[in-house]
Formats: structure tokens, sequence, C-alpha cells
């Protein structure tokens, strides 16, 4: 192969990724979305305006169903399946969405028909809740998702009667970083809540702080500095879980006292997806449950 | 592919067998002494930085270099940054004149001590690299252990490691290593401070203007982008920094 060939064939890798309408290009150089101090003015503006959402669990022992990455761009088997489980289970319980709901651009109002599945609705209050990820950002995005979601910064909590449970924040990490405000945001609000009698605190969001395997090519996160800075507010905070996603495969790991736990994507091109389903109780116990149809 | 691979090597092997070029100028100094390597020095840097997280804050950076034998340096270094951050680094460097620059071999360890965190980010590192008038290329991988100072030891918690990272750095000169003079551009994911994860980038651009036999004026900018390709990538930090090594 001539330097000619290679140059061509490089050039033609080139407008191949390019012309990708999965790609934005110019969003993975420099994001094309507003970027996160005015994301996280949007997010307070909206939740301000709507108020803190306090759920009275039925019981002090609750369900909560988990997944992350389910990328919907013309199919979404996973994520119905994982929406179907989640509304058929007859246990009192929440879920959680943590990123990349789509892959691609104009993919909103597909996702967002599969999170409304009412067909199989169980008479309790179902609720879902979403995080911001950098799919969801790419192509200027933000203002479907704040449309359709509002908000990718806020907090609510579980309660029983007068007895405060769980506490959930969910922090917007799509860009690598929180950003000045939202860190100042997240520090007093931990401050504020951590003696207030929460059974525990979970934190969640799109983006995984650690990466212990061989695999740091595939998926960027936090600049180091951020690392530091954010395990360090989160052990002094006692917060118990950190929740994420972004890399596609699932780790497990324990580091200053907080539990950081990767969930699998549900992704339909995925080899093997998975979602996840968390028992809050006492104790917390959960389980990974396969996407793929059963043999 | 194989015996492209197997040709690579040959070429590679033959030019190691030729005589390598003499790196003595005229004046006696190095002709790559752009790169510093000819003379111990002693280097002194004030420097501004910001980034997201910290916001503001001034660093002090204290550099030894030492060429302890023929073609093998050694390199010290210490930072303290207002952001409550000690960094130390230590760098063995044995270099091989070619016919045409020098390959370099570097092993660092890079120990920082998070202090306003209670932990310690420990790295070690080792790189190949090859140098010219114009151009520097670097290539290698570091791994990495993260660790709480007040770690709970009956407990499942643990230190935190990532094995392999790529390391990699370019840096295009303006004027060749003789020059009294020199402006750089660069692209690495490590510093002389920080070694950071593949897909964060630093942009530098370097000065140095060597004032007489002793003096060398520093003039740095870097910035940091996060999250690139793989998230909605943005500015992180950026710094600034200047000083004088006096060579010996």
């Amino acid at each position: 192969m001539n330097s000619r060939h290679l140059l061509r064939s490089a050039l033609l890798c080139l407008v191949c990724v390019a012309c990708n309408p999965n790609y934005d290009m110019p969003g993975m150089f420099n994001g094309t979305s507003p970027e996160i101090a005015e994301r996280f003015r949007d997010s307070r503006q909206y939740s301000d305006s709507v108020g803190v959402v306090h759920l009275n669990m039925p019981s002090t022992d609750y369900r909560l169903f988990i997944c992350t990455d389910s990328h919907i761009d013309t199919t979404h088997m996973g994520l119905e399946k994982f929406i179907r489980a989640y509304k058929a289970d007859t246990h009192p319980h929440l879920a959680i969405h943590l990123g990349d709901l789509i892959n691609a651009q104009g993919h909103f109002h597909h996702a967002d028909s599969i999170l409304h599945l009412g067909g199989v609705m169980t008479t309790r209050q179902d609720t879902l809740f979403l995080t911001c990820g950098n799919h969801d950002l790419y192509f200027n995005q933000w203002a479907d998702w704040q449309r359709l979601y509002g908000s990718s910064t806020y907090w609510f909590d579980t309660r029983r009667g007068d007895t405060l449970l769980e506490l959930f924040i969910c922090i917007d990490t799509a860009e690598g970083t929180l950003g000045t405000d939202q860190l100042k945001w997240l520090k007093a609000l931990l401050q504020s809540k951590k003696d207030a009698g929460y059974r525990r605190i979970i934190v969640f969001s799109h983006t995984h702080l650690f990466k212990q395997d061989n695999s740091q090519g595939h998926t960027s996160n936090l600049s180091m500095e951020e690392t530091y800075e954010l395990t360090n507010l989160l052990t002094q905070a006692g917060v118990e879980y950190y929740l994420c996603g972004h890399d596609h495969s699932r780790e497990l790991t324990h580091y200053g006292g907080v539990t950081y736990l990767t969930v699998d994507a549900c992704a339909d091109e995925e080899t093997d997806p998975y979602y996840m389903v968390m028992d809050l109780g006492r104790q917390i116990s959960y389980q990974f449950i396969s996407l793929l149809p059963r043999p | 592919m194989k015996r492209r691979f197997l040709l690579i090597c040959l070429f590679t092997s033959l030019a190691m067998l030729l005589p390598a070029k003499d790196y003595k100028s005229r004046d006696g100094g190095h002709l790559l002494r752009g790169f510093g390597e000819e003379r111990y020095s002693l280097s002194l840097m004030a420097e501004y930085g910001y980034n997201r997280t910290w916001e503001h804050m001034g660093n002090v950076d204290l550099y030894a270099h030492m060429p302890v034998v023929k073609n093998v340096q050694l390199d010290a270094r210490v930072q303290y940054q207002s952001a409550n951050l000690l960094t130390g680094a230590l760098v063995v460097r044995p270099t091989f004149d070619l016919p045409v620059g020098q390959l370099f071999l570097e092993t660092e360890v890079l120990y920082k001590g998070v202090l306003r965190n209670r932990m310690s980010d420990l790295c070690a590192a080792l790189s190949l690299g090859w140098r010219f008038d114009y151009v520097s290329v670097q290539i290698g991988g570091f791994a990495r252990v993260l660790d709480s100072w007040d770690r709970d030891w009956h407990s499942e918690d643990k230190y935190e490691t990532e094995p392999f990272n790529l390391m990699y750095r370019l840096e295009v000169f303006a004027r060749p290593q003789t020059n009294n003079w020199n402006l750089s551009l660069a692209l690495s994911n490590r510093d002389d401070w920080q070694m950071e994860r593949m897909w964060q980038p630093l942009f530098m651009l370097n000065a140095r203007y060597d004032i007489n036999e002793h003096w060398r004026l520093h003039w740095e900018a870097e910035t940091k982008i996060t999250g690139m390709f793989h998230l909605n990538a943005t500015f992180y930090a950026a710094s600034l920094r200047t000083g004088f090594s006096y060579r010996f």
C-alpha cells in the first residue's frame, strides 16, 4: 500500500465518520449544547418552579429499577423490556435512567413514547427519574431534553409518613465537569442534608468516576482534579452509593466509604444488555437482570 | 502486515548500527540543547492556574535537571499549589543518539498528595520518544493508584487502580534546538505536574530564551479540554507559567 493509497483511505474514513448521523463531530471537540453553567441555571430555574419531589412510600422497603445507556435509535427493545418490567412489578418502587436515553439527533419523541408506555400501568404512583447523558446533548439537543424532562440537576427524597428514607441527588456530568456553580450547589446541598436524618444518600449521574479495567480508551470521564474533589465530597457527606452508566460495562468498587456502581448498558446493540434492580430497606440488595431473550 | 512490521524493525535496527551523529555544536554546547540535557540546571517557576473545580490558584514549581552520566539524565520536580496540593516527580531518561535525532526512554514516577482531599495519586509511566530539531514525539503508558488517607481497613474500602492509561506527547518547534530562543506547540495528556486520562488532552504553547550561557527564561501557557470524543467536550482548565533556569 503506497502513501497515496493510505492517505485516500484515511480521508475516506474521515468522510464516513463525519457523515455518520450518529456522530456529532463538532460536539466531540466543543460541545454543541449550552455548557454546564447554562444548563445548571436552566435546571435550577425549572426545579425551583416545580418544587422538590417528596415521594411518600407505602412501605419502608421498596424497589428501585435502574437502567442506562439505552441509546434509542430505530429500535427500543431493551428500554421497552425495562419499562414493562418496572411497571409490572408489584413492589412499591421508582425507576432511574442514568443517561444516554437516545443515540443521536431526533430520537427523543421515540424514546419518550417508550418511557410513557401505559399498557401495564398499575394503580400505584409510577415515578421515573432521568439524568442527562452526553448523547442526549449532542447535536444541540439540550432544548429538547429540557422541554421534556425539565432539569438535569435536582434532588428528591422518599419518605414513609414522617420518617425520612432515602435522599436522591441527580447531578449533570455529561460534559466531564460539574462546573463551578453545580459543584457549589452540590456541596451546599450535601452539607445541609448530611445530618437531616436520611437513611442513606444516593447520588446518580451519567459519567463514571473510576474505571479499573484496561479500557480507559473506551470512554472518557472526569478530569483528575474533579475526581479528587467529587470523591472526597461524597465521602465527607456520607453518601452510600454513586450510580452511573456511560461506560456500558458493569463495575463495582468501594472507595472512601462510597460504593461506585457503573451499570451495564441496556442498548439493543449491546451483546449483553442488563438493567438493575435494587431493593432498599434497612439493608440494600441488588441484582442485574439480563435483557436477552431467555432460552 | 507481519512482513511490514519486520521490515520496520530491521530498518530501525540498521539505523541503530549507523554511526550516531555528533551532537556537539561549534561552541561546545549540545545541538539539542533546547531539551536541556547537556548540563546540570535548576529552575524556578511561578504559575497562575484556573480550573472549574478549584477556580483560581497560584503554584510554585522547582526543577532539578541532572545529566548523571553521559546519555542518562535524572529530573526531579516539586510543585506546591495554593489549591492545597503537593506534587513530586522523578524521571530517569536514558538517551540514544541516532543518525537522525535522538531516541529517549522515560521512566517517571509522579506523586500527588491531595492535601485538601486527604488522598494521594501515584502514577508510574514508561514511554519512548524520538526528538529532532523541530519535532518531538513520545508515546507510552502509565498506571495509576488513587488512595484515601482515611481508608477504613476494616471495610470493603480499597484503593483505586487504573492499570493502563495511554500517554502521548507531540511537540512541534518553530526553531532548531541550537537556537537561543524557541517556540513550541504541544499536545499531550501529561505535563510536568499531572498525568491525565487519555481523553483529557492538554494543549501547550511553550517559549524559551537563553539570555546567556547560564540563564534561561521560560514561558508556558496551557489549556485543558475535558470530555473530548465521549462527552460534551468543554474547556476545563488553563494555566500560565513563567520562570528561569540556571545552568551550571
